[in-house]
């Protein structure tokens, strides 16, 4: 599991890609709280190359969704796949997030 | 509390005390060798260094020693150095005689004394019955006068009659002079008359005090004995002059006999002895000339001092490294011995947390009355001990309460969100009137101080056992199956879909109704269910578990959880189980039909 994120540009973009199972989800506990520090821009996560969110994943969502709701802004969710889309929707993360 | 057995603090012991051997194995060894090589040097160098010691000794002796002689030779006019000749008649007188030698003595600092002896036969003037020697010494920087002859024959001494018997030159043993008490020798040259007839011996004596004080000179160790010893073995110099003309044979018998014999019988100018009962190294050259042996004598401790001073330090240095290790071992080994005990410690209560986990889940008896209206069976399995499923039922008022939920992530910090969970269902759930209602009180209760950001899906329902009326809401969770009584009928339930619960207080839910009929079962289950997965990452998915639990439709709920979860197991193929999985199976009987 790597994340790219481009800090510079402005929404910020996140790219998540590979599998973000349990294991993934202990091991991106920094990412996540850099992208969280960089939630006073809009961010938009380009999930095209995640193949697979397990529940901790969706919990480094939830908190990125969180620390962006503090300022205002909505997460945007690019490229989501159909099975992940799935996950959203079964949770109905699909109402919290701007899938698009 | 029983202590818990300590895995492993054998073996570490094991391997503690093999790196201490094999380090010290490794130590010793190339210590060892570094000492050989540089005793090896040492003994070279101190070789070296000898051999350069003897050869000075060597050169100064044996050319005082050759100096005598030329002097002898010049005097007796000899061309040929055995055949030496001598006109007596040449001295007019006695007086003569003398003043000739003291002329000689005057001019050779190193000769002390100086004789010509001649053949009783001869015509010499004032010449007595018994023949007639003049012999002069140097006293105290002044000559001394000496006639020889009358009773005291001369020519039984030994520096005559040697001389005389073999007609050749001879170097006498050294002996002690009388008047001065000095260590002399004396070389002799026999003298002939034109025709080639023996008259006489000239003898010219040298002080070997010079010898002594170069050999003095010469100290390559501190306790270093530097000696000239003559033919018989006996001490010509010494540093200690109360040794002089002692038999050497008296204080190192078996190195003198040893550089005897192996110096005079192979001609050999320089080899060593090593001693080890007298623990010195003896070094030997020898004078041809008059075979005398100049002896070294090194004390091996000065020798090899530096050797002894490293193999002390290095076996300091070496102990003290052993123990800095044992010392270093013990600290390491009660610091695992602490880590260990502790992570046992932490295994346990872990275990005893799973078992209060699975106490948790209720134990469905059959044969109690109260569950005649429905066969049910739950299944909980954690991916790890511990885990963040829950589900739960329970009977009240003529209505059963169920649950099924996923707390995000898995073990210990999972569990603790989900025992909260499943507190709130019991405490909120028992006699409510309204099943959304009650979801978001309990929602609203996980949201608050949940600074982590964990949540939980969750699927609850009441169901009224005389009427078959089931009330469900659903937060975030996978619709659960419904077997319809009908053979081979199954399908999802139609759910309207909330956010699961921790993640915001002001969701509202939504209650939902549907009816079962007599034999109907509702299968709930979480994701480890339909995401399980094989080697090759592949889902078991919403339609295999739809269609799994649809062929065994017919079973009990017991056998049906029973064979999904061997059917999930054949499609996992051996991977690694990667979440908690979770069933609960009901039918409902209702109480018309019992």
């Amino acid at each position: 599991m790597t994340i790219e994120i481009q800090k510079d540009s402005d929404p910020i973009f996140v790219k998540m890609i590979g599998v973000l199972d349990t294991g993934a989800a202990e091991q991106i506990e920094t990412e996540i709280q850099e992208i969280e520090s960089l939630a006073q821009k809009t961010i938009s996560i380009d999930c095209s190359k995640l193949e697979y969110i397990c529940s901790s994943g969706l919990r480094h969502f939830l908190r990125i969704r969180k620390a962006a709701g503090e300022y205002g802004h909505v997460v945007t969710l690019t490229g989501v796949s159909n099975n992940i889309l799935e996950v959203l929707k079964i949770t109905h993360f699909d109402s919290i997030f701007d899938i698009q | 509390m029983s202590r818990p057995k300590i895995a492993g603090i054998r073996t570490y012991i094991s391997l503690s005390l093999l790196v201490i051997l094999i380090g010290g194995i490794v130590f010793t060894t190339g210590f060892g060798i570094c000492l050989y090589l540089s005793r090896t040097q040492i003994t070279e160098l101190t070789n070296k260094g000898i051999s350069r010691d003897l050869d000075v000794i060597h050169n100064y002796v044996d050319g005082q020693l050759q100096s005598i002689e030329d002097v002898a030779y010049a005097l007796s006019g000899a061309e040929d150095r055995n055949y030496a000749t001598f006109d007596p008649a040449s001295f007019d007188s006695e007086e003569s005689m003398f003043v000739f030698l003291e002329n000689i003595l005057n001019v050779n600092a190193n000769i002390c004394g100086i004789a010509i002896g001649l053949e009783p036969s001869l015509s010499v003037p004032q010449q007595g019955p018994y023949g007639f020697a003049a012999y002069v010494t140097n006293v105290s920087g002044k000559s001394e006068r000496l006639r020889l002859g009358g009773i005291n024959d001369y020519r039984k001494k030994e520096w005559y009659c040697k001389a005389a018997t073999r007609n050749k030159p001879y170097w006498s043993l050294p002996f002690r002079e009388t008047n001065m008490g000095k260590v002399v020798t004396c070389f002799s040259l026999p003298l002939h008359d034109r025709t080639g007839n023996f008259i006489g011996v000239l003898a010219l004596d040298i002080n070997t005090e010079a010898f002594r004080l170069k050999c003095n000179e010469i100290m390559p160790f501190k306790n270093a004995e530097v000696t000239l010893v003559d033919r018989n073995h006996r001490f010509i110099s010494h540093p200690d002059t109360t040794f002089l003309l002692r038999n050497v044979s008296d204080y190192h018998p078996e190195q003198w006999n040893k550089a005897a014999a192996h110096d005079l019988a192979q001609q050999k100018k320089f080899f060593r002895v090593e001693s080890k009962e007298n623990k010195s190294l003896f070094y030997f050259d020898t004078i041809q000339r008059t075979q005398w042996i100049i002896s070294i004598e090194c004390p091996i401790d000065e020798v090899y001092s530096g050797v002894y001073r490293m193999r002390r330090d290095t076996t300091l240095i070496a102990i003290a490294s052993i123990l800095f290790m044992i010392v270093c071992f013990i600290y390491l080994f009660r610091r695992l011995q602490r880590i260990t005990l502790s992570k046992a410690n932490l295994d346990k209560e872990v275990k005893i947390a799973s078992e209060i986990q699975m106490d948790m889940t209720p134990k469905h008896k059959a044969s109690a009355p109260e569950f005649e209206q429905f066969d049910v069976c739950g299944f909980l399995q954690p991916a790890r001990d511990i885990g963040g499923d829950l589900y739960d039922f329970f009977l009240y008022d003529g209505c059963l309460y169920f649950c099924i939920g996923d707390v995000s992530g898995k073990g210990i910090p999972a569990s603790l969100f989900m025992s909260a969970t499943h507190y709130l269902f019991r405490s909120t759930l028992e006699g409510c009137e309204d099943l959304a209602q009650a979801v978001a009180s309990i929602n609203r209760s996980l949201c608050t101080n949940n600074e982590r950001n964990m949540f939980v899906t969750f699927f609850c329902g009441k169901l009224d056992l005389a009427t078959g009326k089931l009330d469900y809401c659903n937060a975030g969770h996978n619709a659960p199956i419904l077997i319809s009584h009908e053979p081979g009928k199954a399908s999802f339930i139609q759910t309207t879909h909330r956010l699961p619960l921790g993640i915001m207080s002001d969701v509202t839910f939504q209650t939902e109704t549907m009816n079962l009929q007599n034999g109907d079962a509702l299968f709930l289950y979480t994701d480890g269910i339909t995401e399980s997965m094989n080697l090759e990452r592949q889902e078991f998915g919403d339609e295999q578990t739809l269609q799994c639990v649809t062929a065994h439709a017919s079973e009990s709920t017991q056998d049906i959880v029973k064979k999904l979860y061997k059917d999930i197991q054949q499609h996992a193929a051996g991977a690694e189980q990667s979440d908690d999985i979770t069933m609960l199976c009901f039918r409902y009987n209702s109480s018309d039909n019992s």
